[in-house]
């Protein structure tokens, strides 16, 4: 009895020993830890990976403790090397843990992203909870304005993601979504893209539309008012404005602000055709008119009317300017794998027709009648 | 040798026991006794003055009555008195505080009870103050004790059962229970347990308790109070009391791990405050024994559960510390115990200023020195608070948070958690008295243990009325 438990207790403390595998002793205070990577190429296939860190240090001078911001850059023939070779410059061993930002640039992202997916997705550092983005524009810019504005480049960008979530012209995407997508059998992908904004007040770094990721490699960009219509279809939106015009006045619009959607996706098949339904119901209300406004039932049918055609126009417009670019970024094939699992036929997004059945609702205090 | 000769010689190199000599009519009476322990006015009033005025024995309608006999009956005029059983016991009684009386020529001895020694009033307990409720506190003698609790049950059933306990000390220890509330098996194991007290010397009830703990543990298995209230209470739920003379503190057996988060005024403030302030005492248990380890735990291998925001912080409070975080953990854990032991012993006008202010410099330059960081000085300091919270478990959470912190430090995660499971498998295997110490958990043992985790209503937690012969009514 009294061996049985010792031995039970020798197992105990053994069974941590064996839990912890994964896991070592640091100091949190000897570690610099990394807030985002960047990844990049050189004309002669040479990545380039560049670390944005954080690294505590006590400060002589004034006795008090303070963190400063450390950007590595690595090369080498691969991702792990290149990262391997930024230990060699950084006097404390790097962590991973609190990266919140994978960055392809767009030359990276053009030449293909696969060569970086091994090490994100097998090395047990890295995580694949980070946002990926894809920037274009000069590395250098981004590297000298993020130092300039934000302290560190990763949390930024996490909290711009967060805070732009319901954003109808914003796309997030991370690690782990791709990572899942790209198993399916089109793995077009949207991330959402970077760009430096230049105007009056200085540089800014701005999240600018999406970047369509296929076969692993940048293929086109998306623009703002494509990114609305992607949000829409996919019903990834809960929020938005669209301006219509007044009728009431030539000279000005009347905003209308999405108050909520919920669209419905089916798809049939009709003498070989394939039609993919999205019956959008929109909840509105009326956010600005410019000059004035006086409301009464005339005026709601036609904003009603006007605010689905407008919505039905760009929806269909957005799915046509893909389509012709063979980009399933709507998911038809995954659709038709789901509904018509034997249906097999060549080229099913060219061969795809979007119906769009748009029902507005206009709601909120904007609704009450013979007001200016 | 006579009797005397012998009470002398066992006696002897005494200052303070006294001979006193008394003429009587029947012959030569020695009254002796010590003299800080009796009071010296009642064996002037009471004994020597009745006895010097024998002029003769009262006649008696019963002529068998042996002259002694006659005397305690009608001469001497203290309330309780008797008859020794021998030499030993006439030493016991003397020693006790009793005056005894020998006369020349006469075998037996008698005793009488004049005790009049010093004792602590009865006062307001110091480690349990109540905002509401009873503030009496026991004090030192026995007897004081008893009446305290008697005062409060009046019932037949309501029994002390005495003992002597200690070969040198002789001290009289009391086993308290109420017949037919508390079961016979567990009033049997403490009578075995005191009986089987093989001690020289009895000063205080922890000598009992040892006795009745059988487990090598941090955590007590025999609960004590100095309020008579809760006791009554305990004996009330069936319980058995353990009152040893000298010490005001009464155990009480068996005692639940659940009875550490109960406090004395549960009972006497609103239901719902009680149960509120049950909820921040479980809390504190938390703090107090998992918090450090957790904190060693997070920081030195699960980084990415830590928000970004507040791990940088963590990261640059420690940047100037050349420790590693569990040592570190080790020196403030062992520096805010320095603080608390300090404030303990200290007299209490100074105690409490010296633990805040020692408390705040030390922390302070503990900081500026680069012994510890600030984020290990407020986990050790909320986790320090916490015990006050429970003060009862105040041992056992010191031990079981140092032990958890090295488990932590060993194996993050994973070996906090098998240090948890270590703590439980330990309380689990305790018992008190028989009982689980976990119960109600693990025991289908019964017990008129009413108040739980949460205290319900008092109609329920006060059902146990002892009806006639003992019966319980629930």
């Amino acid at each position: 009895m009294k061996v049985n438990k010792i031995i039970i207790a020798i197992m105990l403390l053994l069974t941590p020993a064996l839990l912890s595998g994964c896991f070592n002793y640091n100091d949190i205070n000897k570690l610099t830890f990394v807030t985002s990577i960047i990844f990049d190429e050189e004309d002669s296939d040479k990545i380039i990976v560049y670390v944005d860190c954080i690294k505590p240090y006590r400060s002589s001078d004034e006795g008090e403790e303070k963190a400063r911001r450390i950007m590595y850059k690595g090369e080498g023939k691969t991702a792990i090397e290149a990262l391997k070779n930024v230990n060699l410059i950084s006097s404390t061993r790097l962590n991973y843990s609190q990266n919140r930002a994978y960055i392809f640039t767009e030359k990276a992202a053009k030449s293909g992203i696969e060569k970086y997916l091994s090490l994100i997705n097998n090395n047990q550092q890295l995580s694949i909870k980070p946002d990926m983005f894809i920037y274009s524009g000069d590395i250098s810019k981004l590297l000298e304005v993020s130092s300039k504005d934000e302290e560190y480049l990763g949390q930024f960008l996490e909290e711009l993601i967060n805070r732009n979530k319901t954003n109808p012209k914003a796309v997030s995407a991370n690690m782990n979504d791709y990572l899942s997508k790209v198993i399916e059998e089109d793995d077009s992908f949207i991330v959402g893209s970077l760009k430096i904004k230049e105007d009056e007040i200085g540089e800014k770094i701005e999240l600018s539309g999406g970047a369509i990721l296929k076969d692993h490699k940048l293929v086109s960009n998306m623009n703002p008012e494509d990114v609305i219509s992607y949000n829409v279809l996919l019903n990834n939106i809960k929020d938005g404005i669209l301006e219509i015009a007044n009728p009431q006045n030539d000279n000005g619009l009347i905003t209308v602000e999405i108050l909520g959607t919920n669209v419905e996706s089916n798809i049939e098949i009709e003498d070989e055709k394939i039609k993919l339904i999205k019956n959008v119901d929109l909840k509105v209300t009326i956010a600005e008119a410019q000059s004035e406004l006086i409301v009464n039932d005339e005026i709601l049918d036609y904003i009603k009317e006007e605010t689905e055609n407008l919505m039905k126009d760009y929806l269909v417009s957005t799915f046509d300017k893909f389509k012709k670019e063979e980009l399933d970024i709507f998911e038809v094939k995954r659709l038709l794998n789901i509904n018509y699992p034997k249906f097999d036929i060549e080229s099913p997004l060219l061969n795809t027709n979007l119906e769009v059945n748009v029902k507005v609702i206009i709601d909120g205090s904007s609704l009450i009648k013979d007001i200016l | 040798m006579d009797k005397l000769q012998e009470i002398k010689q066992r006696l002897e190199k005494n200052f303070d026991v006294k001979y006193r000599k008394v003429e009587t009519a029947i012959g030569n009476a020695t009254i002796v006794y010590i003299d800080d322990l009796c009071n010296v006015r009642m064996i002037s009033e009471y004994i020597v003055m009745p006895l010097k005025n024998i002029r003769q024995l009262p006649e008696t309608k019963n002529q068998d009555k042996s002259i002694l006999d006659q005397i305690m009956e009608n001469v001497l005029d203290i309330n309780a008195l008797g008859l020794c059983d021998d030499v030993d016991d006439a030493l016991w009684h003397i020693l006790s505080g009793d005056p005894i009386v020998i006369f020349e020529g006469i075998e037996d001895i008698i005793f009488l009870e004049a005790k009049g020694f010093p004792v602590r009033s009865v006062g307001t307990p110091e480690t349990e103050a109540v905002l509401k409720g009873p503030k009496e506190g026991f004090n030192e003698l026995i007897v004081n004790n008893i009446a305290l609790i008697r005062r409060r049950i009046k019932s037949t059933d309501l029994k002390f059962e005495i003992a002597v306990v200690g070969d040198k000390s002789n001290t009289s220890v009391a086993i308290c229970y109420i017949n037919g509330l508390a079961p016979e098996a567990l009033i049997r194991n403490v009578k075995e347990k005191v009986a089987e007290l093989d001690l020289s010397f009895i000063l205080d009830t922890n000598y009992v308790e040892d006795a009745l703990k059988n487990q090598i543990s941090f955590f007590d298995t025999v609960g004590y109070t100095e309020k008579p209230d809760e006791v009554c209470a305990k004996l009330l739920e069936g319980r058995v009391g353990v009152i040893v003379d000298g010490t005001p503190f009464v155990i009480t057996v068996p005692y639940f791990f659940l009875e550490n988060f109960q406090m004395p005024d549960d009972y006497y403030l609103n239901k719902y405050f009680t149960n509120f302030n049950r909820v921040l005492r479980w809390i504190a248990f938390f703090l107090a024994v998992f918090v450090p380890a957790l904190y060693v735990a997070v920081t030195t291998y699960h980084f990415s559960i830590i928000p970004s925001i507040f791990m940088f912080r963590l990261a640059v409070s420690r940047a100037g510390v050349p420790f590693p975080t569990f040592l570190e953990v080790l020196i403030v854990m062992l520096a805010f115990q320095l603080i608390k032991e300090a404030g303990l012993r200290l007299p209490k006008p100074i105690g409490g200023a010296m633990s805040i202010v020692s408390g705040l410099i030390l922390g302070e330059s503990a900081v500026a020195a680069g012994i510890a960081s600030r984020i290990t000085i407020v986990i050790i300091a909320l986790s320090s608070l916490a015990y006050f919270l429970i003060p009862k478990l105040y041992g056992p959470l010191s031990f079981w948070a140092i032990v958890l912190v090295g488990f932590s430090s060993a194996f993050g995660i994973p070996g906090f958690l098998s240090g948890v499971l270590l703590m439980l498998i330990q309380l689990s295997q305790l018992d008190s008295a028989g009982y689980q110490f976990l119960f109600p958990i693990g025991s289908t043992k019964e017990l008129k243990f009413r108040d739980i985790a949460f205290r319900g209503s008092l109609s329920k937690i006060s059902k146990n009325v002892i009806k006639e012969g003992g019966k319980d009514e629930s």
